[in-house]
């Protein structure tokens, strides 16, 4: 589904942001991409969508290298769900910023009613289209940049820090969300029991380059990796380790 | 600071009262803006001294005020903003133009007052137009209407972004300063040596984050155009409502009502 061969980014000021990133990522798998703050979580993302165009090394999506010439097309295989939902829904009302992707693939107003209906219903969020994104709550907000996404039915959904700044509440809607959506997801996040309850694949960055990879149930339990990447194992592990 | 948080609460108060479902609110946009822009039309079309037809004109905002459900209060306190500058505009009258016209009881009414009161009173009732549309119409059809006037699609992209932004320039703006009063010790407000510092710094974050919505825009297709915005068919009853608005309109404009009303109620 997606590979990553190589990869190499170095920011104009010198910094390496990734060095020699090599990375396969299944159809319909759950990745949990984990790093400390500086790790290369976010740049790996971005490199993956072309907003980034790596110094060195290919991506490849659905057999198709990314380029400069078709990087524009990604998007529509490759669904981003930024960090922060305000930069993400720039639109004046839930309706239109559904819509927005939707009409931007081509499809005429019916196909794209039709498909803001089947986010929305997805994703619980009917009650929300006439409402102005800046009236939304955390959770509500995230649950619509989603949805934003999703109305293109892209093959791949690309999560930065889906469950940051969010109540638990809210954070446990968007990890059932997440849970049900039948797409490949790719997840950088802090968040170690998302990642365990969620994915079944765990990458771990460290200062740009693939310190461990393997499944969730064995790396995320590891103590002594988890620390040496500047991570911390999840909860619901720190308690077993305590009684 | 307080000042913008005030601020902020007027344009969600004006939000909140758009968003009502009363008989004006459910006119249809376009139907309101062009009754909106006629009557300001024939506001302005009065010459300096008339003010009679003036005052005629004026009854309208306060039939419209109960039937929208908008309390008077919250167009007058908003119509006090723009009133400062049109008293600058017309004070000149006042000492320039002192002809006399005629006399109230002894007291001599000049050329000039008139001017003056009629430059306040346009404002007013223009003003007032305005924020009654903005009032019943929600911004979004506002939009609509002017996209489908075919405004460039610049403009309307800029609008509809500077209306979603303003809220969350506002909130990082607070919590800015929010930081700087809290280790500011006892200054009142921000000191002029630090408000290129925190200016600055509200400037870099705008561009980071303009920098984020622009990739999010790209990373669904952004093309440079913006989708356009979805408006309802015009009813009957909103063609009947806009014939009927522009003919008291029309009415009021064109027949003198008040020196009519004079002269039955004084001859």
């Amino acid at each position: 589904m997606l590979k990553l061969e190589q990869i190499a980014v170095t920011y104009p000021d010198g910094t390496a942001a990734l060095n020699n990133i090599t990375l396969h990522i299944q159809k319909g798998e759950r990745t949990a991409l984990l790093g400390a703050n500086g790790a290369g979580k976010s740049t790996l993302l971005s490199v993956c969508t072309g907003i980034i165009q790596p110094d060195k090394g290919d991506v490849v999506l659905n057999g198709v290298k990314l380029t400069k010439q078709n990087r524009s097309t990604v998007w529509q295989q490759a669904g981003v769900v930024f960090q922060n939902p305000d930069d993400q829904l720039f639109c004046a009302t839930v309706q239109e910023d559904i819509a927005f992707g939707a009409k931007n693939s081509g499809m005429n107003e019916e196909q794209t009613a039709q498909a803001v209906q089947t986010a929305v219903e997805k994703l619980e969020i009917t009650h929300l289209l006439s409402r102005a994104p800046h009236k939304l709550s955390g959770g509500e907000k995230r649950r619509v940049a989603i949805a934003s996404v999703l109305v293109t039915h892209p093959q791949i959904l690309l999560l930065d820090e889906p469950t940051s700044f969010l109540d638990p509440r809210a954070r446990r809607e968007v990890i059932d969300v997440l849970a049900n959506l039948p797409v490949t997801q790719l997840i950088a996040t802090h968040d170690m029991d998302m990642a365990l309850a969620l994915c079944n694949r765990v990458i771990v960055l460290k200062k740009g380059s693939v310190f461990a990879q393997g499944l969730a149930k064995e790396i995320l339990v590891d103590e002594q990796l988890m620390q040496s990447a500047g991570l911390e194992l999840p909860l619901c592990c720190q308690k077993i380790q305590e009684t | 600071m307080p000042k913008m948080q005030t601020a902020l609460g007027r344009l969600n108060s004006t939000e909140a009262l758009s968003e009502k479902n009363t008989c004006v609110h459910r006119l249809h946009p376009a139907v309101k803006t062009v009754i909106t822009v006629i009557y300001i039309l024939c506001v302005i079309s009065y010459n300096r001294y008339q003010l009679n037809g003036l005052i005629t004109l004026a009854v309208l905002p306060f039939i419209v005020m109960p039937l929208a459900e908008i309390p008077i209060s919250a167009i007058v306190k908003r119509m006090l903003v723009a009133l400062p500058f049109a008293l600058l505009a017309a004070i000149s009258n006042l000492i320039f133009d002192t002809k006399t016209v005629f006399f109230i009881k002894g007291f001599a009414v000049t050329f000039g007052m008139l001017a003056f009161g009629s430059v306040i009173i346009k404002t007013a009732l223009t003003v007032t137009a305005v924020l009654l549309l903005v009032s019943t119409t929600p911004f979004t059809k506002l939009l609509a209407v002017v996209q489908a006037v075919h405004l460039p699609q610049v403009l309307i992209m800029q609008l509809t972004l500077t209306q979603r932004y303003i809220y969350v320039l506002v909130e990082e703006a607070q919590s800015t300063y929010t930081a700087y009063r809290l280790r500011a010790g006892n200054v009142k407000g921000v000191q002029i040596r630090d408000m290129g510092t925190l200016l600055g710094g509200l400037l870099l974050r705008s561009i980071h984050r303009a920098e984020r919505i622009y990739n999010a825009m790209h990373c669904r297709g952004f093309k440079g155009e913006y989708p356009a915005q979805t408006i309802k068919k015009v009813s009957v009853t909103d063609i009947f409502t806009l014939v009927a608005a522009l003919s008291v309109l029309a009415v009021l404009r064109f027949i003198p009502i008040a020196e009519l009303l004079g002269k039955v109620l004084f001859f």
